[in-house]
Parts: C-alpha cells; sequence; structure tokens
C-alpha cells in the first residue's frame, strides 16, 4: 500500500541525493488527532490538531543533519540548506549509516471505524456514566483519538507507507474522604475500547469498598508492595527507555555491563514489539527497518539492548529496528503474564501495602537505578492477607534494580497501559507483588 | 507563514458565527538543537514550525483547532472544526472569559548577540570547550550529554476583544547530564541554564566553569562525604533548593486551574482551595513571587498567550495565601481579573495556567549572619532527585552537595541526604533569608498533552529550624 506523499517523499530524497546528499531520508507524518479534556463531570475543551510534518535526513561526509518543516515551507529549499550546513559540522566519529536495502513489511492494519468518529463526546459521557454509577462523586480525564500516516523513503532502500489509528482514554475518579481511582483503556482499536468498564474500574478503585471507612497511618519502613498495572506501566516505561542502547553509552541506565546476567527472577521476561494490537503500532522504524518482536529480557536474563543501525554497529549485533535517527527508542513493552491473580497476591501479603497508581517518579542516579515515586489515588494497608484499610501520604524511595530482582509475583492478566509522561512508553502490564520496598514519608 | 491580516480575517469569521469569543493565535518557530555525547556532535536538528490555531467559546464551551496551512480555506476548516467542537461540549456549567480590554502592542525581546547570524561550527566549539572544561579536570568522567538550543519565536495573537499582539521571542538552553566514576562509586547530576535573548547568554552562566566545579565538587562528597545521622536539624537551604520549593510547593499550588480542578486528572490538585485566600501557611519570610517581567529570565514575557499584561504576584505573602495565578477562564470563575498567567508551549496547545519567574522574597539577613549561629545544622547548597504529589503536599529533595555546620562553621561534606517535608512544615519552618536572590532555569511540565514551558526558579539562601534529614 502506498500515497501520495511516499511519491513525494522519494522525490526528495532524489532531489537530496542531487544536491550532493551521500545520504537521505525522508519522512513525511500526516495526522489529524483529537482530545477531548474533562474535569468535574464536564467537557472543558475539545481540541482538534492537524498537521503535515516533513523530516529531512541528511549525510554528507559523515556529518549529519536533521530538519523538520511543516508543510507550508519550501522542503527543498531546506534540504539544500540543510545539505550546505554539513559543511559546519565535524564528522560523527559514531555514524555507523542507516538501514540499507530493499525492505518487507507486515501488511497494514489499522481501525476505520475510529477515522469515523464524528462526535466523540459519547465515549466521554459513557465513561463519566461508568464512574458515577459506581460510586464515584467526580470525575476528570481524557479521551484521544489519533489518525495517523507515515510516508518513508531512503536513499539505502527502504519505502514505505504506514497508517495507524488509536483511541486512549484516561479516567480519574475522586470518592469520598480524599479517595481517588485512575485507570486508562488503550487501544487500535475502537471495538476494545471500554468507556464505561474503564469508568466503573476507576470508580472502583477510590475505596475497594467495603473498606473505605477505616483509615491506617501506615509509617515509613519495608514493605511487601503490590502493583496495580498503572504503577507497573509506569516502571516499566522507565526501565524500556533503560534499554536504549544510547542510554548504555551515556551511563544513564541500571543494564550497563548486564548483558547475559541475571537482573531478574527467571519468571520475568520483558518484549519490545510494536504489533497491530497495541497503541504505538508500526511496521517500520524511524530509518525504514522492519519492525520486529525483541526479547531483550528473558527469563531473568538481559539479552540485548535496542538498536538503530548505528549503535547495532558499534555493538557488534545487527539493529533490533529501534531507530530513533538519533537515538534507539522502545516502541511498546511486553511483559510476560504470571500465574496470579490481584486476589492471591493479597492473599499472600502478610504486611504490605497495595499502590493503585504512581507518578513523578526521578532518579538521583540512573545508573545506581536509586529513585524515588510517588503513589497516587488510592492506596491500601494488607495486614495478614487482607485488605486492612486505606492509607496516604507514602513515598516508594528505593532503587530500581532492586525493585526488579524482588519481583515475587506477575497476574495472568495485563493491561494496556499509556497515560501522560508518567507512562511515556505504552506497555502490557500486569499486577505486580515486589518483597522488601522501601516506603518513606514527610515530617 | 504567519500573516497577522490572515489571522484577523481567521478571527473575524469564527466571530461572525454566532461565538461569545474568539481568538486566533499564529506562530513561526524556528529551533535548532545540538546535542554532543561524550565530546561527538551527535546530531543537529533545525526545525521550522509554522502554524495557527483557532479557540471559542460558544454558549459557554470551548473548542479549539489548529493546523500547519496558511491557506483561506485552512483557516474557515479550522474555525469550524473549533465551533463544532465547542458545539459538542454541552457544557450545564458555562464558562466565561474574563472582560480585558484590547490591547495592541509589538515586542521584541532584546538581544545583544544575535543567535541567527552564527555558523553551527562556532557554536559546535563553544560546546566542545564546555566539554573540554569538564573532561581536564581530570577526575572520570564515563558519560557527558550537553544539549543545547536556539529558539526564535514570532507570534501573533488576535481576538475578539480587539486585541493584536505581536512578538519577537528568542529561547537559548543549555543542559547537561554528567556522570562521574570515582574509587567503584558513583555520582550523576544535571544543569540546566536558560535565558531570553541571544548568545550573551554564555556571558552569563559561565557553564564551562560551572560544570567543572560541580563535577569537582562531587568528586569531593564521594571522596569524603559521609551519611548524615538521621535527626532534626537545624538546615540551610541554598537559593537552588529555596527556589525549586517555591515552584513546587507555592507556584504549583496556587494556580487557580488546579485548585478549580481544571488539571485533576493528570498533572493533579492542589491542597488550597479557593476560600484559603488569607489563611497563614507560613512565617513571615514565606513571600513567594512569580513575576514574568524581569527580563532576560527564562520564564520572561510582556503578554501572555490571552493578550493579557504578565505582571508581578504575590502569592504566598509574609506566609499568608495572597493571589492565585489566573487565566481569564479561572479568574472569571473565582470573579477575579487575569494577572496575565496564560501559556501555551507552542501554536497548537492551548494555553493554560502556569508560572514565569517564581522566587522566595529575598529577607534581610547576610548569609553568614544565618549560619554564625547554629550549632548542629545541615547546609544544604543544592538538590538532585526531587519530587511532590499531586495535591502539593509532601515533597522531598535530595542534596546534591551538602555539609554540616557545626558550631557556626561550615564543615564535613555530607552524602545525599533526604529532606522529606509536608508544605506547612516547609513554610512554617524558615525564620531567616538573606538579601541576595540567586536564579535557576527549568522546563516545567503541565497541561495534557503535557507543554513544558521555560521559567526561573529563584530565592535566596534561607534557614528552616527544626526539620527532619535522612541518608
Amino acid at each position: 500500500m502506498t500515497d501520495e506523499s511516499t511519491e513525494q517523499s522519494e522525490k526528495y530524497v532524489n532531489f537530496a541525493l542531487k544536491n550532493g546528499a551521500d545520504e537521505a531520508l525522508i519522512i513525511i507524518d500526516d495526522s489529524h488527532n483529537r482530545q477531548v479534556r474533562f474535569s468535574k463531570n464536564e467537557i472543558d475543551i475539545i481540541n482538534d490538531w492537524i498537521s503535515e510534518t516533513i523530516t529531512i535526513y541528511i549525510t554528507k561526509n559523515k556529518k549529519q543533519i536533521i530538519t523538520t518543516v511543516s508543510r507550508a515551507d519550501n522542503a527543498e529549499e531546506r534540504i539544500k540548506q540543510s545539505i550546505k550546513q554539513t559543511d559546519s559540522l565535524n564528522e560523527n566519529i559514531n555514524y555507523n549509516g542507516i538501514a540499507k536495502g530493499s525492505m518487507k513489511y507486515r501488511n497494514l492494519v489499522y481501525c476505520r471505524d475510529i477515522e469515523k468518529i464524528e462526535d466523540p463526546t459519547d465515549i466521554v459521557d459513557e465513561a463519566i456514566n461508568g464512574a458515577l454509577n459506581n460510586g464515584a462523586k467526580s470525575v476528570g480525564g481524557t479521551l484521544y483519538i489519533y489518525n495517523m500516516k507515515r510516508s518513508l523513503s531512503s536513499s539505502e532502500g527502504p519505502c514505505g507507507f504506514d497508517k495507524s489509528t488509536g483511541v486512549s482514554l484516561s479516567i480519574r475518579a475522586f470518592g469520598q474522604d480524599d479517595s481517588s481511582g485512575h485507570w486508562v483503556s488503550v487501544t487500535p482499536n475502537l471495538n476494545e475500547l471500554n468507556p464505561f468498564e474503564s469508568g466503573k474500574k476507576a470508580a472502583e478503585i477510590t475505596t475497594l469498598q467495603p473498606y473505605k471507612q477505616t483509615k491506617i497511618e501506615a509509617g515509613a519502613g519495608i514493605y511487601d508492595v503490590i502493583l496495580s498495572p498503572m504503577f507497573t506501566g509506569s516502571l516499566i516505561s522507565n526501565i524500556s527507555e533503560m534499554i536504549s542502547a544510547f542510554s548504555v553509552e551515556v551511563g544513564q541506565t541500571i543494564f550497563i555491563n548486564k548483558l547475559n546476567e541475571v537482573v531478574a527472577p527467571d519468571f520475568v521476561t520483558f518484549s519490545d514489539y510494536a504489533d497491530d494490537g497495541v497503541i504505538s503500532k508500526r511496521i517500520f522504524d524511524d530509518e525504514g527497518y522492519p519492525i520486529q518482536k525483541t526479547k531483550w529480557l528473558e527469563k531473568g536474563i538481559l539479552k540485548t539492548y535496542l538498536h538503530n543501525t548505528s549503535t547495532a554497529k558499534r555493538f557488534n549485533v545487527n539493529s533490533t529496528g529501534n531507530a530513533g535517527l538519533i537515538e534507539p527508542t522502545p516502541f511498546f513493552t511486553y511483559m510476560d503474564a504470571g500465574d496470579s491473580t490481584l486476589n492471591e497476591m493479597i492473599k499472600e501479603t502478610k504486611h504490605g501495602l497495595y499502590f493503585t497508581n504512581t507518578w513523578y517518579t526521578r532518579y538521583q542516579n540512573m545508573y545506581t537505578g536509586d529513585f524515588s515515586t510517588i503513589p497516587r489515588d488510592s492506596m491500601f494497608v494488607i495486614e495478614n492477607g487482607e485488605i486492612a484499610g486505606r492509607c496516604k501520604s507514602l513515598r516508594v524511595s528505593d532503587n530500581i534494580a532492586s525493585l526488579l530482582k524482588n519481583i515475587e509475583l506477575i497476574s495472568k492478566d495485563r493491561y494496556q497501559i499509556q497515560w501522560w509522561g508518567e507512562a511515556r512508553i505504552p506497555s502490557l502490564s500486569p499486577y505486580l507483588k515486589i518483597k522488601n520496598v522501601h516506603i518513606t514519608t514527610s515530617r | 507563514m504567519i500573516d497577522e491580516d490572515y489571522l484577523k480575517n481567521i478571527n473575524e469569521y469564527a466571530e461572525g458565527m454566532g461565538v461569545s469569543f474568539a481568538s486566533a493565535r499564529g506562530e513561526n518557530r524556528k529551533t535548532t538543537n545540538y546535542l554532543l555525547k561524550n565530546g561527538v556532535i551527535e546530531s543537529v536538528v533545525n526545525s521550522f514550525s509554522s502554524g495557527f490555531n483557532v479557540k471559542v467559546n460558544v454558549n459557554g464551551n470551548i473548542g479549539f483547532a489548529s493546523t500547519d496551512l496558511w491557506s483561506r480555506e485552512e483557516g474557515v476548516k479550522i474555525s469550524d472544526i473549533a465551533i463544532r467542537n465547542a458545539k459538542y461540549a454541552k457544557r450545564k456549567n458555562k464558562i466565561n472569559m474574563d472582560d480585558e480590554k484590547a490591547i495592541r502592542d509589538d515586542w521584541s525581546v532584546n538581544i545583544k548577540k544575535k543567535t541567527l547570524d552564527m555558523d553551527k561550527s562556532d557554536i559546535i566549539e563553544l560546546l566542545t570547550d564546555i566539554n573540554k572544561a569538564i573532561i581536564d579536570t581530570k577526575i572520570k568522567i564515563p558519560g557527558i550529554v550537553i544539549m543545547f538550543s536556539i529558539e526564535d519565536i514570532y507570534k501573533v495573537i488576535v481576538n475578539s476583544n480587539g486585541t493584536n499582539i505581536k512578538s519577537k521571542d528568542s529561547k537559548i538552553t543549555l543542559f547537561a547530564y554528567i556522570s562521574i566514576a570515582e574509587n567503584n562509586q558513583s555520582s550523576q547530576f544535571y544543569k540546566m541554564y536558560g535565558f531570553t535573548g541571544g548568545m550573551e547568554a554564555f556571558d552569563v552562566w559561565h557553564a564551562d566553569e560551572d560544570l567543572k566545579n560541580e563535577c569537582i565538587i562531587q568528586k569531593k562528597i564521594l571522596d569524603n562525604g559521609v551519611s548524615i545521622k538521621p535527626q532534626k536539624y537545624t538546615v540551610v537551604c541554598g537559593p537552588e533548593v529555596s527556589g525549586i520549593a517555591a515552584h513546587e510547593s507555592a507556584g504549583h499550588p496556587m494556580e487557580a486551574d488546579r485548585i478549580l480542578g481544571r488539571e485533576i486528572s493528570q498533572a493533579g490538585g492542589s491542597f488550597i482551595t479557593a476560600e484559603m485566600l488569607g489563611t497563614q501557611i507560613g512565617s513571615e519570610y514565606a513571600t513567594v513571587i512569580d513575576d514574568p517581567t524581569i527580563e532576560n529570565s527564562y520564564g520572561y514575557f510582556k503578554y501572555d498567550d490571552e493578550g493579557v499584561r504578565g505582571v508581578k504576584k504575590f502569592l504566598y505573602n509574609k506566609g499568608k495565601i495572597n493571589d492565585f495565578l489566573h487565566n481569564r477562564e479561572s479568574a472569571a470563575k473565582m470573579n477575579k481579573k487575569s494577572n496575565g498567567s496564560s501559556r501555551a508551549a507552542s501554536y497548537d496547545l492551548e494555553d493554560i495556567v502556569r508560572m514565569s519567574s517564581t522566587y522566595i522574597s529575598p529577607g534581610d539577613w547576610e548569609k553568614d549572619d544565618i549560619i554564625k549561629d547554629i550549632k548542629n545544622g545541615v547546609y544544604m547548597k543544592s538538590f538532585t532527585e526531587w519530587n511532590i504529589d499531586d495535591w502539593r503536599f509532601n515533597q522531598k529533595y535530595v542534596a546534591r552537595e551538602a555539609y554540616y555546620i557545626k558550631n557556626g562553621e561550615i564543615c564535613e561534606p555530607l552524602k545525599r541526604c533526604v529532606l522529606e517535608i509536608t508544605t506547612p512544615n516547609f513554610w512554617k519552618s524558615i525564620d531567616a533569608a538573606s538579601k541576595e536572590l540567586e536564579w535557576n532555569s527549568a522546563m516545567c511540565g503541565k497541561g495534557d498533552p503535557e507543554q513544558g514551558v521555560p521559567v526561573f526558579t529563584g530565592g535566596p539562601t534561607i534557614r528552616l529550624q527544626g526539620v527532619y534529614l535522612y541518608d
């Protein structure tokens, strides 16, 4: 499948080569995305964003330059300027080229129903009702509707057209006594979106009835902790960004010199794969290399970093199809399912905490993994295998490598999670039970 | 590309469609980003962005649409979409905007050393020199990332009040992330430098010297730092720490849109309610100001993105909750006037309530006098890891550079000690503030989609009595 923009991108590549580029790669991104923001059960604003961006990647004498322009700009003039500007640059001794050869991509799959959405407020109303009908007093959130087309043409061979659609609903419900719950429904297919169920789930998290009346002061200490998929999604987003070879080269990861070493229990496996069932679905990376499934952590052992062509050559491996023209990037992280359930995790916890969400994860050292993150929304104390009551104002102040090693249980059920900057890299995230987690509090 | 008459026509078209308010905001933004990785230029990225948005209020409902195509047909299409979006919203509680007078102005940032004429090789040399200054410390540094950007923004704002404002802005940003490894220990830190103006920013920053010194300090802490004995101390916070506290636990909770719940689903709410105006939250030294009018500050602007003049605001005044940050929507809801705090990160994003340069007001103490009477205390000069909950009540700052204070003297360095404290306890504990005021730069995140806007954080050296620190 092609598009007019594919011919355009090929034309620009030829123009760049004629004007002196050694390599040229053009990406044309054409999108019409929409968003509904709501709070206090009402819609605050509805946004439509229409854009077409042309990315021009030029190399000459191992000097690289990238230029992005909007469609109103004169792309050919910008190509000429870019080629001229390489004269001012230094040779990039790290540069090892971009993907070469004719590539074969999987067939295009996208959701036509998403393209046809006219009035998006029905979805939002359904989500709000799902929360209000299940005990919430107030509801806020966002709905995104994505319609994107991408054409790529490279002087080195790759040429492709991709089209993707998606819907992403984030809903936060507020109950009594400062209780709140947050849930998302994230999918490339409209028929998989569950607005009412998402609202209901957010509302149910607020109190985990019938425990809403009991409030417990949980102090600082070491706890066994159960994490909801919202929290897990945030951790996975952090960990998967550390698997980029770029992070390794600049010391911003716990995974330096850990290849083929045990970094997690033997029932933990992570893969990167932007297949047709996920919100970040794509069929080729930014070099035009076909998307593939990369098991980067298998049965607890670190197997590979994520690479583009240039980092792969430096590490003496093949590209994993995760370009980033500047740096490799994860696209979608699968965490393999376990054999547990949330209820079983609670039953097997003597003295612990159940966190339903987190935010504001920050590191003091990404090499050692020392960090903290603040659980938000309702959180619960577990005593002798039961939810004993609600608690608040706790912070996880620990080490990301330790958390990974201390995973005890993984749930069978997993959910596509992506929201805001907290779970930026989307993932298929389970419930987790992690032992011996350090918790701190304000004084 | 941007055309003032075109935007006026588009706005007039929207006004003619029965809206109670319409605005059009157009922008040309030219950015060049440089990435130096371990001393090698890894990428140079030019970005030429141009487009506009139309925002309308139809019967108390807000609709917004943006495009990057400047044609008459596209303008009509975008206006129609914005109006359609507003009509879809069907609110029961109608949204109003406060009344604002029309402003016609044309303002520019004062640039002493122009960026546009600079050859890229000159900039790469500047960055390479910074990298060399770090390497020349002879400290084992396995990772250095230096990012630099130059951003030129030409913006036009027109609205149905008759406002027509043109502006030329220029933001210069340097960011460094450095990893140190010595004697089987590691330390990492980052520093950000921001400036509104031209390349004279480098004369203000002295980034090469500053980063070199920071590396030397971090090595000393690795070599000689001791773990803190967990207990209550008299804690002296340097301007970097007082500035981040001003931003996180005074600026953010005083954003009226948070207080009203509009940011609740992602960026969060506030422990402060509209009824708490006048409530004592801190000591007499807890005066926190937000001021976009400070020239060359990273948060500088003359008018906000709703065309309202930016003004100095006392958020906390002598410990009392005093004045919220408002845009026109939040002001109307609270029967106030906008104080010019509405900002958008780019033409395709809605303007929302934001900070600019937020700082603790300097006090009347000499810095030496703040320290000289402390028998057993800690000087927390700067911070690394930090965070705060989404009600802006529980905050944590991990020291990047800290020292014991014993009998009025600054003594041995501390390994990363932690201040984890509630917002009222922080502000009530201040019993001294120095006369001097220092600034730091930050990119503040808020909104959905998340919008990063440049801000300054600032403050004097302050003293907190009886606060708990641990390692």
